[in-house]
């Protein structure tokens, strides 16, 4: 435990560049959260090269918790296996385990479907499907068999509300969603995402393509869906992660080198590597 | 290239400094790039054009205009009054083979042969040793003849042209300073210097047999007719006695002399009840010497048949309905079939007989009615070529006719003549005027006669049919035949080739592309694919053998067993996949891994079933004995029905399943357990498939009480080479094909379309259905439309396999002939710029045309779906 306390700063990030697992800091008032989403002891490669070890991420239920961490540490791979996404990715292997509201995602019998639908996932690039806007809202509502007009109007309608774009666009509800701005399309995809309800919402660099008027559209949709929905986003804007989250976890080389609440993290880290990752002097 | 000093200072980075200007040799090269591209594109465009080019300028010639031009004017023949105006009438003429000279003989029996060039009167020949014959009969062109007399005997003979070729010794020293094509009068005829520097004599020889007797009194009429086993001569005479001769030749080896032997019966006309008024003016004999027509002159017909050698009337009818109007001039066409009528009115009609029913006697059936004339027809004849004829009236008009087509070849006239005979030469280049007080040489410009627009498309009454119809039947071995070529036959094959081969090879190309693109992980993808385009490398020709030799004889035996397995098998997989649902969760994700596996354990189990389930629905459906139920011999239409309706029924009944059981589960089933669930989903399946199969047999029986049988159109007589056969080879052709270049198009849709979809839930069908088929549309539908084309355009396989008759029938069980495959057939051995010839080029270039609008309005509707989905 002495030595994990007061490491030397750089001891810490050549041990992790060396690939040795190094627990990572968990501030305690996370223990009082009640979690939704358990990551335990989870280990990814793709194919020889290892990319997250050992991962233990607790995600408490109704909260914001922004993954921070420089490019290429796996930030996006992690939230990709929440809903095994990198399922599709040929030569992946894993080890270890996560659990959704007390459901095993990576044990034997998960049906897949059913997890993701779960779920709802924010890319970083916006990816509205070729049909209508209204299509791509209710998309996972008609997937699951709804058929009804009147219901999936109204899904379709609160859902465009909820990502603040009912009223650039409830005129041309049928018009193909691609003819929409690139902002646009990023808030219909989350429109998309929240129209299903989903448990968890996840959402990666969703406004890296966005100008600053619809960045803080969708920052405000964010807080507000808080308390509802539990949201899980990567960014790489410190000031975003401190506006919109509850925790932060920061991720170095595929570890989550420290993990709590946002406004410890941002003002009064533990650890020496984290305050010089959000002070920008290193990353 | 030049390195900078001190890094820096001039402001570069990596120490080097590069010239701004592209160099020469990079602006060369692009130059010449540029011009490179721009030239193959253009000569590719132009290659193409030059093929259409070519095509149309072979087919061109069909559809030049026709005429028929006075060449030169003749004297006639005929000894001439006082008045300038010749005593007798001719009879008979016929024009030589080289366009050099003609024969004419004339009422008074004499035959005078007359150079064409200069009318020149070569010999006289008299009939009968000075007694002036009462009757006589020709053959369409020279060949043998007959005479008859007034005493009631008649001649028969031999005349035609005699040709040889002389040495410069035998002839006389004027003809040897002939030049090519000139002619010197020589021994009754005429000798021609050829093109190859030889020199040609030629005359009309005629040679006369002994006299038959055949009464006692003057003979009227007389036909005869050249079938296979000799001569048939038939004769009316005075007393209205009906004389019948079987003719055979016997040469005596050591005279020389021609013995003729007949044999026949004498029938009287009034004992059969055949009268003779009005006067008789016309007999002719069939092909066979067995029907003997008898015309009067007001157009009523009798037809009397050989029963056991004994003549009884077989028919009457009344070939000239119009009251008014006499029957001026008669002739058979060319094949002794069809029969020419002309009347005083101008009108003349083609009448032959109709195909009959079993034991019916056929009636005659004004089959074509030509554009009616200016005046009394005078003179009719028919080419022995073709169904060419020329009419000639009494106002000295002269036209030319194709009977078939009924076409107009031209028209001229010879002022102030009535039109006496007319001749068309062997070769249909020249025609023989002669007119009551001069005649004339003329051209016939109609290389393409029997071609007509109409003939190709719309259907066309030949000889012997009951009804007009679309036939291609280019040849046969009878002389008198005539070419059938109408596109139509060759055209429905193609189309009927590709939607066999499309029904068969779309959905499985498709299916197989969304699969691979789909399903399979992408490392397996990249063995799959190249093995599946391995079978678009088989030669064409080894497919079309193997369906053929292999396929064909096979599917003959298990046809209800194939047909079983393409509906049970498909049943098979939904029930699988309906039983996997009641697997326990766990179980079922467990097993997620080998769920491919079971699809095709399904698959095969599900074919298994119906393969060994055919010999009970043959029993069931098709009274045992399949073929027999094609036929239309045994059970009934229900059957056939079901087999049609299944899958749309299935279709309708699974997409109302959808459409409201779903709701209905969501809405009352929340809660339930999953087994529950699954429990429900397989019983509202299997209860689909009865309602499914029940409204199958319900619509069937309700068009089977209406009195509609599939059978006689889309099912009907097995033929072992047939549409299904073809559609399974094919589908080797067509699959691979549609395959590579769908998977291309599904494969380059972008994955973060998939992973959006993925991402919320969908199963990995939806995915492919709703979020990857869409904007692959435009390359899906280009895939089908490449394999459209290549099915239109596939020679060797429908050639092997589809059994080549040129038939329109619907019936999946029938073969056909595709416009490829015909051209593939036909064109080695058509006569090069005959009739034939050409309309094949015009096949190829209605082949060419058909591939050229497929493809446009492919490239048209691909380019809307692409403009649709654009700005993914
Ligand atoms: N499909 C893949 N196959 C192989 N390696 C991958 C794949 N996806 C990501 N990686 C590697 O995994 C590591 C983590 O990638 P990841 O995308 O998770 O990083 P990130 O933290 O999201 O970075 P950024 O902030 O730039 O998005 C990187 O080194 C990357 O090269
Ligand atoms: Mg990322």
């Amino acid at each position: 435990m002495e030595e994990l306390q007061a490491p030397p700063a750089m001891d810490r990030l050549s041990a992790l560049a060396a690939g040795t697992v190094v627990p990572a800091e968990i501030h305690p008032e996370l223990q009082d959260e009640e979690m939704i989403l358990e990551v335990a002891d989870f280990n990814l490669s793709y194919g020889s090269k290892q990319v997250l070890f050992d991962v233990n991420l607790p995600v408490p239920r109704g909260k914001v918790t922004a993954l921070i961490g420089p490019s290429g540490c796996g930030k996006s791979t992690l939230l990709r296996s929440v809903n095994r996404m990198n399922d599709l990715i040929d030569n992946v292997t894993i080890t270890g385990d996560m659990s959704l509201g007390g459901d095993t995602v990576y044990g034997r019998g998960v049906d897949v479907i059913e997890l993701r639908r779960r779920m709802g996932m924010v890319f970083q690039k916006s990816n509205p499907f070729p049909m209508s806007i209204r299509d791509n809202v209710t998309y996972a509502l008609q997937i699951n068999g709804e058929r009804n007009r009147a219901v999936l109007n109204e899904v379709c309608e609160t859902a465009l509300r909820g990502a603040a774009l009912w009223d650039e666009v409830h005129d041309r509800l049928d018009e193909s969603a691609l003819g929409m701005s690139g902002g646009q399309q990023q808030r219909l995809c989350i429109a998309r995402a929240i129209a299903a309800e989903p448990e968890v919402l996840l959402m990666d660099e969703p406004c890296s393509a966005l100008d600053p008027i619809a960045t803080t559209r969708v920052e405000e949709l964010i807080l507000k869906l808080r308390g509802d929905y539990t949201v899980l986003i990567v960014t790489h804007n410190m000031q975003q992660a401190s506006r919109v989250s509850d925790y932060t976890a920061f991720m170095y080389l595929g570890q989550v080198v420290e993990y709590g609440p946002t406004a410890k993290l941002f003002t009064n880290p533990l650890l020496k590597e984290t305050e010089d990752y959000i002070t920008g002097r290193f990353g | 290239m030049s390195k900078t000093t001190t890094p820096g200072k001039s402001g570069s980075f990596t120490g080097r400094r590069y010239s701004r200007k592209p160099r020469r040799s990079v602006l060369w090269v692009d130059a010449l790039a540029t011009r490179l591209i721009a030239l193959s594109g253009i000569g590719s465009i132009v290659a193409v054009s030059l093929v259409g080019l070519f095509l149309a300028w072979v087919v061109l010639p069909l559809f030049l205009p026709t005429e028929i031009s006075k060449k030169l004017g003749m004297p006639v023949s005929g000894v001439q009054s006082e008045s300038g105006t010749p005593m007798t009438v001719p009879v008979a003429s016929a024009i030589d083979n080289y366009g050099l000279m003609v024969w004419e003989m004339r009422t008074n029996g004499e035959i005078a042969v007359q150079a064409l060039d200069g009318g020149a009167i070569l010999e006289r020949i008299q009939v009968g040793g000075g007694i002036v014959p009462t009757a006589w009969a020709f053959g369409v062109d020279t060949g043998p003849v007959a005479f008859g007399y007034a005493d009631g005997r008649v001649q028969t003979g031999e005349m035609k042209w005699e040709t040889r070729f002389l040495a410069d010794a035998e002839v006389p020293a004027a003809a040897l300073a002939l030049e090519v094509g000139e002619t010197h009068i020589w021994e009754s005829g005429l000798l021609v210097r050829t093109p190859e520097g030889q020199l040609r004599h030629q005359r009309l020889g005629l040679e006369l047999a002994d006299h038959i007797a055949l009464g006692d009194s003057a003979i009227e009429l007389l036909d005869l007719a050249v079938t296979p086993s000799g001569l048939v001569l038939a004769a009316i005479d005075a007393d209205l006695k009906f004389h019948h001769r079987r003719l055979t030749m016997k040469t005596n080896m050591l005279t020389g002399k021609v013995r003729v032997r007949a044999r026949g019966g004498d029938t009287s006309l009034p004992g059969l009840g055949v009268n003779s008024r009005p006067a008789f003016s016309f007999l002719g004999l069939d092909e066979t010497g067995n029907l003997a027509l008898l015309l009067r002159t007001d157009g009523s017909m009798v037809r009397l048949r050989n029963q056991d050698s004994e003549f009884v009337v077989s028919g009457r009818q009344d070939l000239v309905p119009n009251p008014t109007a006499q029957v001026s001039s008669v002739t058979y066409l060319n094949g002794r079939t069809s029969l020419l009528v002309g009347d005083s009115e101008g009108s003349v009609v083609v009448w032959f007989p109709a195909r009959a029913a079993q034991g019916q006697e056929p009636v005659l059936q004004p089959g074509h009615v030509l554009e009616p004339g200016p005046a009394a027809v005078t003179a009719l004849t028919a080419s022995a070529r073709s169904r060419m004829l020329a009419a000639g009236y009494a106002d000295g008009t002269v036209r030319v006719f194709n009977a078939t087509n009924e076409r107009l070849l031209g028209e001229d006239r010879l002022d102030g003549n009535v039109i006496d005979r007319l001749s068309i030469a062997p070769r249909e280049d020249l025609l023989l005027v002669t007119g009551a007080k001069e005649a004339g040489l003329w051209n016939i410009d109609a290389p393409y006669g029997e071609f007509s627009m109409g003939a190709l498309v719309r259907p066309v009454w030949y000889e012997g049919y009951p009804e007009p119809t679309l036939v291609w039947q280019s040849s046969a071995a009878s002389d008198s035949f005539e070419p059938k070529l109408s596109l139509m036959p060759l055209i429905f094959g193609t189309l009927k080739a590709t939607f066999y081969s499309l029904l068969f090879g779309l959905p499985l190309a498709l299916l197989a592309a969304i699969f691979t693109s789909e399903f399979l992980p992408r490392g397996t993808r990249a063995r799959v694919k190249p093995v599946i385009e391995i079978m678009a490398s088989l030669p064409s020709v080894v497919l079309g053998f193997l369906a053929a030799l292999v396929v064909a004889p096979w599917v003959e035996h298990v046809v209800v067993e194939v047909v079983a397995v393409l509906f049970v098998a498909p049943f098979g997989v939904m029930l699988g996949a309906h039983l996997w649902q009641l697997l326990p969760r766990e179980l079922a994700a467990r097993l997620e891994a080998i769920r491919p596996l079971a699809v095709l354990v399904s698959l095969v189990i599900g074919g298994f079933v119906g393969w060994h389930l055919a010999p009970a629905l043959t029993q069931l459906a098709f009274a045992g004995d399949f073929k027999a139920w094609l036929d239309g011999r045994v059970g009934t239409g229900l059957s056939g029905w079901f087999v049609l309706l299944i899958v749309p029924a299935s279709l309708a009944v699974g997409w109302l399943n959808v459409q409201h059981g779903e709701g209905l589960i969501r809405t009352r089933g929340l809660g339930w357990s999953p087994l529950a669930l699954a429990i429900l989903d397989l019983v509202r399946f299997l209860i689909a498939t009865v309602v499914a199969i029940g409204l199958a047999l319900f619509v069937g029986w309700l068009l089977n009480a209406s009195g509609w049988d599939p059978r006689g159109s889309i099912f009907d007589t097995y033929v072992q080479r047939n549409a299904l056969v073809v559609g399974i080879a094919m589908g080797f052709a067509v699959i691979p094909l549609i395959y590579t270049i769908s998977e291309d198009a599904l494969v380059s849709v972008p994955d973060h379309l998939r992973a959006a979809s993925l991402g919320a839930g969908a199963t990995p069908w939806q995915t492919a259905v709703r979020v990857v088929v869409p904007p692959a549309m435009s390359g899906l539908f280009s895939a089908a439309m490449i394999g459209l084309g290549r099915a239109v355009g596939e020679t060797m396989i429908v050639l092997m396999a589809a059994g080549n008759t040129p038939i329109m029938d619907m019936n999946i069980f029938n073969g056909f002939r595709t416009l490829s495959a015909n051209l593939a057939v036909e064109l080695p051995e058509a006569v090069q710029n005959s009739t034939h010839y050409r309309t094949l080029f015009l096949a190829a270039l209605t082949l060419f045309l058909m591939t050229f609008v497929l493809n446009t309005v492919a490239e048209a509707v691909r380019l809307h779906f692409r403009r649709k989905t654009s700005r993914l």
